[in-house]
């Protein structure tokens, strides 16, 4: 055990990286100790399938740096960097991919980057060594998308690849496929946030964890960020912003119905539809009302998660 | 759920090994078997064990009997007295907060399966289960109510993808760090073993000899099948959907909305095909035009959901260190 405190914690989740893992270990020791500060390496096993675990326990044995954390089932990718951040200690927490995709040499220049004045920096995959229409292709089209409806630039959300400082994982709710809509959330809170392009290599070992049929969820996931992101302070006013279009409606069938002739029959058909919109646009405005006081109750209004670097924040 | 980090601290040694909780909603309930033979197999095992008897609004003779059982015993066996009807869940609950056994033997007020095969639940904690949950073997109760039984527990399986075969057999040993774990509330106690095996405790099913079998009270024909089924729809969309629930009502209320726009969109081709209706006379129009409405509402639905689960995030972990080496 090195002593004090670590600086650096570095957090890898891991599944079935069995042949990945000593070569990339090695890398990061070799890295991580040419930088000359205390770090740990806490890797994270979601409960793989294979022999990770055992690799990682024998790598532990050589290294007294490592960290690893053993998880009783298979969570996923966003759990295992949660459980990492809890177990982590360092200031400067980095993450990244335990399929040698990334390069650990880049490491030194997050942080250097972070340490420029940033809470959070980002890596950008610029050249990625991956097929074009499995993974480049939806991937820029979902990080488009992201940037767009976020506000958050960002070419490259998908990348592991980050370095954060403490106060903002400390205040930051990490949960289902949260990870990747991270930069926008904090960009939200007002974290500074700068991009680093980094290298990318070509996967040597393994197969890829991802694949094509989670379209649907992040665009659900995305509008469900966009909201949070953006309107968490006031919902009032984002349900009213839903509530707009219903009412307008409403108003110009009534409109459009007073002015016209109908027959008897499409006279009921359009005042029920005149009703209806009114009905949904009364609809969202309760449940504005209904997200100001779930945020109300939570004691969020104004605090911690909106404000991830306040003085106060929790460490 | 508890936020506390479990890992690997190893519980602080407990004077008990074994708390023996029976809630108790029948008068005439005989605690002697049903506390003292399930702890005579305890203490042969070489466990120390205590017993919470829960009367769930009721007094009577059963209720005498424990009083004398709690002094007779010096507080082996203790009691709680609830001064309304409040269900077995609220039973269970306000006895885990006084249990001081490592683990918890949940037990109804009858002897429903032999007491010797208690010794198979603990054989599956020594092996290094964290609940073992009874089943009923060689079951006695009506036909009727096994292929009832056999219809419910498969739909659960099938629809949260865990193992259970007889979620209605209160007879569970249970770690009490999978109490402290997970939060119980309502209804949910029954579906104890499929949140603890979400959240990746080890549950191992133990068959049990069945002997008697007592409706539960409360349950009569149509009510119970109303309540069965909505559980099923409760447990299903909080195993899947705890952290994300904008990925149900988000899926349920785009169907919807397709569902409408296409309505719409058939009756607005056949008008241009030629239909002599106008479009505001044709009843699919009015239908699709409430099923997308419906859509939309219920996608705002589930934004509020999103919103209540971002606030507590911090409540609702969604992993759990086994352990941390270091």
């Amino acid at each position: 055990m090195p002593e004090g405190r670590p600086e650096l914690s570095v957090v890898l989740p891991v599944y079935n990286e069995e042949e990945s893992l000593p070569l990339l270990n090695r890398e990061l020791m070799a890295v991580l100790r040419a930088m000359g500060e205390a770090f740990e390496l806490i890797y994270v096993d979601d409960r793989s399938t294979d022999h990770s675990l055992r690799v990682l326990l024998a790598l532990q044995e050589q290294n007294p740096e490592i960290v690893v954390v053993e998880f009783p089932c298979n969570f996923g990718q966003t759990p295992a960097m949660a459980a990492g951040f809890e177990v982590s200690q360092g200031q400067i927490i980095l993450t990244l991919d335990a399929d040698l995709q990334n390069d650990p040499a880049d490491i030194p220049r997050l942080v250097a980057k972070l340490r420029e004045g940033a809470d959070l920096v980002v890596g950008w995959r610029r050249k990625r060594e991956d097929g074009f229409v499995l993974r480049r292709l939806p991937s820029r089209v979902a990080n488009r998308l992201i940037a767009w409806v976020t506000g958050a630039r960002i070419h490259d959300t998908g990348c592991t690849l980050k370095a954060y400082r403490r106060e903002l994982v400390a205040n930051l709710p990490i949960y289902a496929d949260q990870h990747r809509f991270l930069p926008a959330l904090a960009v939200a809170s007002g974290a500074r946030i700068e991009e680093l392009e980094v290298h990318h290599r070509a996967r040597q070992f393994g197969s890829s964890k991802y694949g094509v049929g989670r379209v649907a969820r992040v665009f659900l996931d995305l509008f469900s960020i966009k909201m949070l992101a953006t309107f968490l302070r006031s919902p009032l006013m984002y349900f009213a912003f839903l509530a707009l279009p219903f009412g307008m409606i409403a108003g110009v069938l009534g409109v459009l119905r007073s002015l016209g002739t109908q027959s008897q029959m499409a006279s009921y058909t359009s005042w029920f539809a005149v009703a209806l919109f009114l009905q949904s646009a009364a609809y969202f405005l309760l449940l504005g009302l209904l997200a100001e006081l779930v945020i109300q109750v939570s004691g969020l209004h104004g605090r911690r998660s909106f404000d991830p670097l306040s003085s106060h924040s929790k460490r | 759920m508890n936020q506390e980090p479990d890992a690997d601290v190893a519980p602080a040694e407990s004077a008990v090994d074994v708390t023996l909780v029976i809630p108790v909603s029948n008068p005439q309930a005989d605690v002697e078997s049903i506390v003292m033979a399930p702890g005579r197999v305890l203490e042969d095992l070489g466990l120390r064990w205590e017993a919470i008897l829960v009367f769930d609004g009721i007094k009577g003779p059963a209720w005498e009997y424990a009083l004398k059982k709690q002094n007779a015993t010096h507080d082996q066996v203790r009691t709680i007295g609830l001064h309304r009807q409040f269900g077995a869940a609220v039973c269970l609950s306000s006895a885990f907060e006084h249990t001081l056994g490592s683990h918890v033997l949940t037990l109804p007020d009858y002897v429903q399966v032999d007491p010797d095969s208690i010794r198979q639940l603990w054989d599956a904690i020594e092996d290094g289960a964290d609940m073992a949950t009874g089943v009923r073997d060689q079951r006695v109760d009506p036909k009727i109510n096994q292929w009832q039984s056999r219809l419910f527990n498969s739909t659960l399986r099938l629809l949260t993808r865990t193992p259970f075969h007889d979620l209605n057999c209160s007879v569970r040993m249970i770690s009490a760090t999978v109490i402290d774990q997970l939060s119980i509330y309502g209804n949910m106690y029954r579906y104890l073993p499929i949140l603890a095996y979400r959240r990746g405790f080890r549950v191992d099913e133990v068959p049990l000899r069945h002997i008697r079998e007592e409706a539960e009270s409360g349950s009569r024909f149509p009510l119970s099948y109303i309540r069965r089924t909505l559980d099923i729809l409760g447990i299903v969309f909080l195993t899947g959907f705890t952290h994300k629930p904008l990925r149900f009502f988000g899926a349920l209320g785009g169907a919807c909305l397709g569902l409408g726009v296409s309505l719409f969109g058939w009756a607005l081709i056949m008008r241009m095909l030629g239909s002599v209706r106008p479009l505001m006379e044709t009843p699919l129009f009015l239908i699709g035009l409430v099923i997308a409405v419906l859509g939309l509402q219920v996608i705002g639905f589930g934004l509020v959901g999103e919103i209540v689960v971002f606030t507590q995030a911090r409540n609702v972990r969604e992993y759990r260190i086994q352990k941390i080496h270091r």
